[in-house]
């Protein structure tokens, strides 16, 4: 039985590109039914954990994928509630051309990290750590961010959506973003990536060009956390320093990736949708306990089970053949070889 | 060698595993759902009961638990006994976690009377959410004038006084010593509620001729309050100097300032300053430093439920261990108001949002938090905080202004730190 | 202006000493502590506990609870980072910020979140001048305790059996394996020092300045922030990228205090940027 399933699984993981795609538009398919099921509460819930899903897909990229531990993430999505409040608000724009321009700012700014790229490992992430610092201090002070009028501190987003149109809105952001990974992932960028995490002076000397794919990830996963911010600012309704560029959409972006499984596709989408479900748990039953419950869990995962429940899912339904699913590229290897890694 | 056909999957195998992965994120949808309702008058907030705020919310779940004590359970919903239920959950003072939160209470628990939250953002987010459920709240945590900007006279009706009001009395009071103080020098926390009371200080020193030598902008999480105190220092002889903030910021910057020997003649500790902790930390620094109260025992108001403010201390402190705060006067108030408003409920529809909304722009009612009415933005109708001063050696609270309410003749210049 | 600069020494030397474990601990096995700022405010709120709980004098309170905090830390390296420190650092890094909020939590949950301070009766007269500056007593004390702990550790490095050990496990960790260096009884012993002197940092500045539970992340970022200027594995380093950012931090926050998180951030990745390494960093500066 388990033998099936992981092998359904894995041919899954090695199937074309289209197939993988009308996976995904039938699941999201049916969590699009979900506001006929449930109650409200549930509604902003799967809400959140969308949005969650999403910020760990695009973390996954520069963080799983390449192995950059991106720690100030949570940055361009801050920034693109910022772009979000500020064009609805101050320029009338309407949600979609906010949604964008959220996107293109964040990539333009993602760009700007090229010199960080030199650095590895910790000096990457502590850099990345300190300018998502400085940003939160620059919003908080500059007169064009902080608020619409003089004694402002943060904005008032008010737009005539319900709680359905954000949950759709979200949602079909959301698959396009798993879309463009799942594409990402197959393509020669996806490629090189692998390559640059096991062994970047090794990829470099075989005529990868580092830098570039490293930038080229980088801008990716960051201008959807802009696009998801940018829809994020009506959908909370107040944005500001603390309600946005709050530490916690950092760390829940690397604990739902690394739950789940990093440098995997499926891996940030299960670890969101896994913390939210034992987020929901503790806070009921567990409440004066949770957040230790929450530090205790973190410790364990990493502790006994560091790549995280896909790497739990493959050695319990492939016992064996799971160092494969770490070593391999998503892509299919013939193709990958033929393509230009110039 | 493979097969080629172990890469290509049937149709049969893509409905199965998409119908698993939808499922499955369906899923935590199931996991809990609404219980049925018996005859229950349900009350429902969220609180920061865990992190920074937890001390405070502690407070006003203590008052909300109270309240039900006193009325023994149960109360009168037009014209028939109801069981009381309370649900507050933890909102670790995080808007997006409010906002969730509200929405639980309202959609998934079912809660009859929402009662608010504690904090600026957290309180306009759950009024957005209530808003747009149509639903009205009653709140006691949020001084901001945003909220009435925002969410106030039609969905939230605040008892706490206008932000800018807080110190105005302060000043007031300082202004009638002899030899009237000249300069004043201040800390202002970089959040809308304390520019605010920052604004009401400003405004109370240009009628008094009282000039303003430091302001001291700081961000919201500075943790060293010593370059704060050394610019006060560095101005001179100050003769005021407020810290119109929370608690650990009176206590570091109190601190700071007896280290580096800064000794003005009056220290405004904020309106926090009746705290337990603020007196375990400063011991005998705390003495001569003024705060300002929104409540004391000592006042004289009348309630449905007990017969001064002092008979609620006792009886709180007798159930709880501590005495109770002015948090703990309002929060048990909000109960009181839901009750005095239900009593009398249109039995064919009691719960009805609108009539509710109207009953409460139209209430005129005492309760140990005083005489409450709201405005149209839904505000209580309240100006004057009391000043009180900590006297002594073993300092102790003692109202000093106005002279109406005052329990003890105030100490001017204070003592050394 | 002359009062800055001491003041920022001053609490330069509070940095430092709460730095030199961290600094050690990364130098050494070569991970991020993020747990350091949590070891920190337990070495400050046991001192706390054992003082007023059961009425301890202060010097005794404090050492025990600098070894208390130690050994603490040995247990986090031989029961969690033990297993882990060979993957790559971010998952080390996220794990000790676990550990961290369980360290925190259980804080919480047996001492409560509220903010306490040590309030002690030195013999001490309050201060001196330093020119027109005040200089408070305990302030000096702390800033004279932290001198010596970077000549003491330095020559703990340097003299001793298990400092030899150490550098050779930060140098050259190959190299000292197959000398017989004993990896992780060295790595529980860095630990453990690291831990004392958290413990010993929390322990003083508890006199000063109230703590609680919920400060851990600055002490980290703090600690961090000292080691990026000074340059990991070095006491000496330890000691003067303290000095450096406590100036730095004062002033800042002195001139400018409502964009002080942008100065000294954007100075933290200058040195990212342009000398990782730290003043006076040891070991490769692109090591992973």
């Amino acid at each position: 039985m388990l033998d099936r399933i992981g092998n359904l699984a894995w041919s899954i993981r090695q199937s074309k590109l289209q197939t993988q795609l009308a996976i995904l538009i039938v699941c999201m398919g049916l969590v699009a039914l979900l506001p006929l099921l449930v109650n409200d509460y549930w509604v902003r819930v799967a809400a959140f954990v969308l949005i969650n899903i999403g910020l760990a897909s695009s973390w996954n990229i520069i963080g799983g994928f390449a192995g950059y531990a991106s720690f100030g993430h949570g940055v361009f999505f801050g920034l693109g509630a910022f772009v979000g409040a500020i064009g609805i608000v101050r320029y009338g724009l309407p949600l979609p051309v906010v949604m964008l321009l959220g996107g293109l700012v964040t990539g333009a700014l993602a760009l700007l990290f090229t010199p960080i790229f030199k650095q590895r490992g910790l000096y990457f992430a502590l850099s990345t750590l300190a300018v998502l610092l400085i940003f939160e201090n620059v919003l908080q002070r500059w007169v064009f961010t902080r608020g619409l009028r003089e004694f402002d501190v943060g904005w008032s987003v008010q737009l005539p959506y319900g709680l359905w149109t954000f949950y759709y809105i979200f949602l079909g952001t959301v698959t396009l973003l798993i879309a463009s990974v799942l594409w990402l992932a197959k393509s020669k960028i996806g490629y090189a990536l692998h390559a640059l995490r096991k062994d970047e002076a090794l990829a470099s000397s075989i005529g990868i060009r580092v830098l570039e794919y490293k930038v080229i990830a980088f801008v990716f996963s960051s201008a959807w956390p802009g696009v998801l911010g940018a829809a994020f600012a009506p959908f909370l309704t107040f944005v500001s320093v603390q309600s946005v560029l709050d530490m916690k959409f950092t760390l829940n972006m690397i604990l739902a990736t690394i739950f789940g499984g990093a440098g995997t596709v499926v891996g940030p989408v299960i670890g969101a949708v896994a913390l939210s479900a034992i987020d929901q748990f503790t806070w009921g039953n567990f409440l004066e306990y949770h957040r230790l419950i929450y530090g205790a869990l973190i410790v364990a995962i990493i502790t006994f089970a560091p790549g995280g429940l896909m790497s739990i899912f493959w050695s319990v339904t492939r016992r064996g053949k799971k160092q494969a699913a770490v070593d391999k590229p998503q892509g299919d290897t013939v193709r990958a070889r033929e393509a230009e890694v110039r | 060698m493979k097969n080629a056909s172990s890469f290509r999957i049937s149709r049969r195998r893509l409905l199965q595993a998409s119908a698993a992965g939808g499922l499955s994120l369906a899923l935590p949808a199931y996991i809990g759902r609404a219980q049925a309702q018996t005859e229950v008058i349900h009350f429902g907030g969220s609180l920061p009961l865990t992190g920074t705020y937890e001390k405070v919310a502690r407070i006003y779940r203590d008052a909300y638990d109270f309240w039900g004590k006193t009325v023994g359970g149960q109360i009168t919903v037009a014209g028939k006994p109801r069981e009381v239920k309370w649900t507050i959950y933890d909102d670790e003072n995080n808007a997006s976690r409010t906002a969730q939160l509200t929405e639980k209470l309202i959609s998934d628990d079912n809660v009859d009377c929402i009662v608010g939250a504690y904090g600026t953002d957290t309180v306009l987010a759950q009024g957005s959410i209530a808003q747009r459920h149509g639903r009205a709240l009653i709140q006691a945590g949020a001084a901001s004038v945003r909220v009435d900007e925002e969410i106030g006279g039609h969905t939230a009706f605040t008892l706490v006084g206008g932000a800018r009001n807080y110190y105005k009395s302060a000043i007031d009071y300082l202004a009638t010593m002899n030899p009237k103080p000249a300069t004043l020098g201040m800390v202002v926390m970089d959040d809308p509620v304390y520019h605010e009371h920052a604004a009401g200080i400003r405004e109370r020193c240009e009628a008094a001729g009282i000039k303003i030598v430091v302001e001291a902008v700081l961000p919201m999480n500075a943790q060293d309050f010593r370059p704060a105190a050394l610019k006060f220092k560095s101005a001179g002889d100050i003769d005021i100097i407020a810290s119109p903030a929370w608690d650990v910021v009176c206590i570091k910057l109190a601190q700071e300032m007896a280290t580096l020997g800064v000794q003005p003649k009056a220290f405004i500790g904020g309106h926090l300053t009746t705290n337990p902790v603020v007196k375990e930390t400063l011991g005998p620094k705390l003495k001569d430093v003024i705060g300002v109260t929104l409540w004391t025992p000592s006042l004289k108001y009348t309630d449905p439920h007990f017969e001064s403010p002092q008979a609620f201390a006792t009886a709180f402190e007798a159930a709880y261990g501590y005495a109770p705060t002015y948090h703990a006067a309002m929060a048990y108030s909000i109960p009181v108001i839901y009750e005095h408003i239900l009593k009398d409920a249109d039995p064919a529809d009691p719960l009805n949002q609108e009539k509710i909304k109207q009953a409460l722009l139209q209430i005129e009612i005492e309760t140990v938090w005083g005489p409450i009415s709201f405005n149209e933005k839904g505000r209580i109708q309240r100006e004057g905080m009391p000043v009180i001063q900590w006297l002594g050696d073993d300092p102790q609270p003692n109202v000093v202004y106005p002279t109406e309410l005052a329990q003890a003749e105030g100490v001017y210049p204070k003592a050394a730190f | 202006m002359e009062d800055v600069l001491i003041y920022g020494l001053l609490r330069g030397g509070i940095y430092a000493l709460a730095a030199f474990g961290f600094s050690l601990v990364l130098g050494v096995i070569g991970i991020v502590n993020f747990a350091h700022g949590a070891l920190v405010l337990f070495g400050g709120l046991l001192t706390h506990y054992l003082a007023t709980r059961f009425g301890m004098p202060y010097i005794p309170a404090l050492g025990l609870s600098a070894l208390g905090t130690g050994v603490l830390a040995a247990l986090i390296q031989r029961l969690f980072i033990a297993r882990t420190f060979q993957l790559e650092p971010l998952m080390v890094l996220v794990q000790t910020f676990g550990i961290a909020t369980v360290i925190t939590e259980l804080g919480i949950h047996y001492w409560g979140s509220e903010e306490r301070m040590l309030r002690i009766d030195t013999s001490l007269p309050p201060g001196f001048f330093l020119g027109s500056t005040f200089v408070p007593s305990f302030d000096f004390l702390l800033f004279v305790v932290s001198l010596l702990s970077a000549g003491l550790l330095y020559l703990l490095l340097q003299k001793t059996e298990f400092g030899r050990a150490v550098r050779a496990c930060r140098d050259e960790r190959q190299s000292a394996q197959l000398n017989g260096i004993n990896l992780s009884a060295t790595f529980e012993k860095t630990m453990f020092v690291s831990g004392v002197w958290a413990g010993l940092a929390g322990g003083m500045f508890i006199t000063l300045s109230p703590l609680a539970p919920y400060m851990d992340f600055h002490w980290t970022v703090d600690s961090f922030l000292v080691i990026v200027i000074g340059g990991l594995g070095s006491m000496i380093g330890a000691l003067v990228g303290g000095l450096v950012f406590g100036v730095l931090s004062f002033a800042a926050s002195f001139y400018t205090p409502t964009i002080a998180p942008s100065v000294t951030f954007s100075v933290l990745l200058l040195f990212l940027l342009f000398r990782p390494q730290g003043l006076f960093g040891t070991g490769d500066s692109t090591r992973k």
